[in-house]
């Protein structure tokens, strides 16, 4: 069983205990509005990006946690690769805390994260909800988000 | 503690306790006002930790673990000791604990057994498995614990040792002899002092109104309390007491003795030469300040560590399981184990709490005071007294206008605790409290 404080007003962010489908079955709450940066475009490719700070594919399962981390502020959001058929995750852990130098040897989660003593290791394997029928073809539609290069 | 499930569910846990004087702190420097402070000052760094580690949905294991190590971290900063430090953080862990059980319908028992928890040992003690926890959970917990009768330094053994104008008259027994009579005891901690001849004239008595009232077999346990400053100056009074015929039947019965050295010294190699050769086992209790003590005791010759709520309730199950884990290699006669003991731990939170930790650990008995020092739920609100009563008629007698423990035969019954909750259901009546923010140290002199 998990429990927090109750009342304390934070973004969930993903759960590195849960598996891949829990996380995705359990986006986190939107920030009510998107936060005001100050503007610094950059130019990436093609594109205008409101900041140049991304985040990548992995911790990201579904569009809702895209749009989270956008209205947070992040500039550069990557879809995960996507399959023609749906496939599972690795199980968990799928990202896990390592030490900076010597990423064989993994970290407790950090109270606070410096960037300078830890980073991450991933291996969710090749994730992918179904295609069709109110999967990732959809979803990305009705977010209206880009369509993803398969 | 308001907390809120993953799954968006909302509860309460509740943790409670007496700021005790000097015990968690000893140092005579410092006055009733100081211990008090400083207890508060650790509940204070304890409550801004708990709130940061559990912003986000996490096992309560893991929020402890983080809390604690920020506790453990600010605590020495602000001149608190590891005990002082462990006592703020152990009210959080009960309120988590309470919180969880209460979400999940599950009593203290259940909560471990089910690992709603998620007490993960091996991130505390490495050599620890997972099977050394669930292996104690497992087991069946007491229905009825036996009591152990804390006999005080100053506390009378008959009615001879009180003066006229001291009986309480409250209903209560006030002196050993009374309490015998009255509760049908046959476990009991006897404090000495290191005074050397005077402990031995003090244990004479007592051994003397034990030996006289009770025709069974009755069992001891000796507390040292800090008071020795050296393994020679207890060993001479095991020695006195061998040569005392007095107390051949009192010396058989002794299962353990607690704590005899002062914290100081209870740890290092040099002052516990020796120790492995007493031929009583020695358990520690002040010296239970760091998650490590017990492994550093047992490697001087220590057999045991007590159990208090106030030390930690995780810290509790992790020395429960490393004593399942060490005991396979043991040989017989030279097991370890836990002890449960008491700092004045009163109705009805602390106290059931209290109790749920030490049937979980499958203690069949615990040194009790609260209800010899303090008359009953007499602190506690009308209210109070009518829900417990209501809720938990095996452990306390009496309703709303007054009660007390219910000790029949020297145990009590605590079948009812295998309710929700960490302890069980009851609700204390927090209208009736004084916010922290009103109250002052000044409120209790006047009162005195």
């Amino acid at each position: 069983m998990e429990l927090r404080v109750a009342g304390v007003d934070v973004l969930i962010a993903y759960r590195l205990n849960r598996s891949f489908a829990w996380n995705a079955a359990h986006p986190p709450s939107l920030p009510a509005r998107p936060r005001k940066l100050p503007e610094a475009p950059v130019r990436l490719f093609d594109r205008s990006l409101e900041c140049p700070v991304g985040i990548a594919a992995g911790p990201l399962p579904t569009t809702r946690w895209m749009q989270a981390y956008a209205r947070l502020g992040y500039g550069l959001l990557t879809y995960r690769t996507v399959r023609t058929v749906e496939r599972a995750a690795a199980p968990a852990p799928n990202l896990l805390f390592c030490r900076l130098g010597d990423p064989a040897v993994t970290e407790p989660t950090p109270r606070r994260l410096d960037p300078a003593a830890v980073t991450w290791a991933v291996s969710f394997g090749p994730a992918s909800a179904a295609p069709s029928n109110g999967g990732w073809m959809s979803r990305g539609r009705a977010r209206g988000l880009p369509k993803p290069n398969s | 503690m308001e907390v809120e499930a993953a799954d968006g569910r909302r509860g309460r846990g509740y943790a409670a306790d007496s700021l005790a004087p000097k015990w968690f702190d000893k140092d005579p420097a410092k006055t009733f006002h100081d211990d008090v402070e400083d207890e508060l000052g650790a509940i204070r760094i304890a409550h801004q930790a708990y709130l940061e580690a559990a912003q986000v949905p996490r096992t309560v294991f893991q929020i402890w673990l983080d809390a604690f190590a920020e506790c453990r971290r600010l605590g020495p900063t602000r001149q608190l000791n590891p005990l002082t430090i462990s006592f703020g953080s152990s009210l959080f862990e009960r309120a988590l604990a309470d919180a969880a059980a209460r979400l999940a319908g599950a009593d203290a028992i259940g909560l471990l057994r089910h690992d709603l928890l998620e007490i993960r040992p091996g991130a505390v003690h490495r050599e620890l498995e997972q099977g050394d926890f669930e292996c104690w959970t497992a087991a069946p917990p007491p229905q009825t614990l036996a009591v152990r009768h804390t006999i005080g330094l100053l506390d009378p053994i008959t009615a001879a040792d009180v003066p006229a104008d001291a009986w309480l008259r409250d209903g209560l027994p006030q002196t050993l002899e009374d309490c015998i009579r009255t509760y049908g005891l046959r476990y009991f901690k006897v404090k000495v002092g290191g005074r050397g001849d005077d402990d031995i004239a003090r244990l004479t008595a007592v051994a003397a109104t034990l030996d006289r009232l009770i025709e069974e077999p009755y069992v001891v346990s000796l507390d040292g309390n800090e008071q020795y400053k050296s393994l020679d100056d207890f060993a001479t009074l095991l020695e006195a007491m061998h040569g005392a015929g007095a107390l051949s039947r009192f010396r058989k019965s002794i299962l353990f003795i607690e704590q005899p050295l002062d914290r100081a010294v209870a740890l290092e190699p040099t002052a516990t030469r020796g120790l492995a050769a007493i031929s009583l086992p020695l358990v520690i209790d002040e010296s239970d300040g760091e998650l490590d003590a017990f492994r550093t005791a047992v490697k001087l010759g220590y057999r045991g560590v007590s159990t208090k709520n106030c030390k930690g309730i995780f810290k509790s199950f992790l020395n429960r399981s490393l004593v399942e884990r060490w005991n396979r290699r043991r040989n017989r006669g030279r097991e370890l184990f836990m002890s449960a003991e008491d700092l004045t731990t009163l109705a009805v939170i602390p106290l059931q709490q209290d109790l749920a930790t030490v049937r979980a650990l499958g203690i069949t008995h615990a040194e009790r005071n609260g209800h010899h020092y303090v008359k009953g739920l007499a602190h506690c609100s009308p209210r109070e007294r009518n829900l417990a009563t209501r809720l938990h008629r095996d452990l306390y007698c009496g309703d709303g206008s007054s009660a007390r423990l219910r000790i029949e035969s020297g145990f009590i019954r605590v079948g009812s605790l295998s309710a929700p909750g960490y302890g069980g259901p009851f609700e204390p009546d927090l209208s009736s409290m004084i916010p922290l923010e009103r109250w002052s140290f000044a409120s209790l002199e006047s009162m005195s």
